[in-house]
């Protein structure tokens, strides 16, 4: 024998269907709005420009308003957020852009990244770590830059914003295995742009063998 | 001479496993079992612990370069404005 719910049951989540409009607007600025630094953060490291990420946020917000209705209570709001201002950005601003969307890495096997990574013990490892705990934010946010825009997403949402790659697959709406692989080409290529600018700048393994002016053509050493 | 195995060295498909495992490792996706066999590689791993700690610096450097800006008042003003209106 079941027992009927307890009123206080019933009111662990709302009742979408008996939700006055009034009630509509206040959960979603109860619940919504509270992620509204976090999604201007994303947008702006998106545009890389305050005002079009204000566009980008507010457009995203109107567009979640209106299916708040649809939106399940208790499930992922802030993945359902991020999936709806990535949706806008790609929609509104990238395809203005003449960035390329996917690395022409795409086509390399996992295995051959996994066997390209230097694989000796070195005593210059420790010198690198000291450079990146060192380097500039300018540098970090250019090797950010020089990734597509599907490798710099996939970066900034595992490392930045913290998704898991569940929420991660959701967000971009690609299969886990996708993310799994972008993230591992996206760190690889973030790995040896950062390598590549402290060395031009006299840091660690590459110090003195990497001309500035020729980052980004091949390096011969 | 004890018959100890080196410390440093370590089977190719070992090394492979554990660098395609790395960057799940570091995002805290592998499960218990895997996330203990990576602990165990690296612990006998040098080069693979100094791959693991290079990841780890570059996901530092991510975070600390990209600390989240604060949205200003007045897009919050509009944007809530916005849905009361309709």
């Amino acid at each position: 024998m079941t027992l009927p719910d307890t009123p206080a049951q019933a009111e662990t989540l709302p009742d979408l269907a008996e939700e006055t409009d009034e009630q509509r607007v206040e959960r979603f600025e109860r619940d919504a709005m509270g992620y509204l630094d976090q999604l201007y953060g994303a947008a702006l490291r998106m545009t890389r420009n305050p005002a079009d990420a204000e566009d980008v946020v507010q457009e995203s917000y109107a567009k979640a308003f209106s299916s708040f209705k649809q939106f399940k209570p208790g499930t992922n709001l802030k993945a359902w957020l991020f999936r709806i201002l990535t949706n806008t950005y790609i929609n509104t601003y990238r395809k203005a852009q003449r960035r390329p969307q996917t690395s022409d890495d795409e086509n390399v096997e996992d295995w051959q990244i996994a066997r390209a990574a230097s694989h000796q013990a070195t005593g210059l490892r420790s010198a690198e770590v000291e450079a990146l705990d060192a380097m500039p934010d300018t540098q970090v946010l250019d090797a950010l830059e020089g990734l597509s825009d599907d490798f710099r997403q996939v970066v900034l949402l595992a490392d930045v914003e913290g998704f898991s790659y569940k929420e991660i697959a959701q967000i971009m709406g690609t299969p886990i295995g996708t993310v799994m692989s972008r993230l591992n080409r996206a760190r690889k290529q973030l790995r040896a742009q950062l390598v590549d600018v402290a060395g031009a700048r006299g840091i660690g393994p590459l110090a003195g063998k990497v001309d500035e002016e020729t980052l980004g053509q091949e390096v011969h050493s | 001479m004890t018959n100890d195995p080196d410390p440093a060295y370590c089977p190719e498909d070992a090394c492979d496993w554990a660098l395609e495992h790395l960057q799940a490792f570091l995002h805290g996706e592998l499960d218990e079992e895997q996330a203990d066999a990576f602990r165990r590689h690296i612990a006998a791993c040098e080069s693979c612990l100094d791959e693991a700690d290079l990841e780890a610096a570059v996901s530092r450097a991510l975070q600390r370069c990209n600390r989240s800006a604060r949205a200003n008042s007045s897009l919050r003003l509009k944007i809530v404005r916005m849905h009361i209106e309709g």
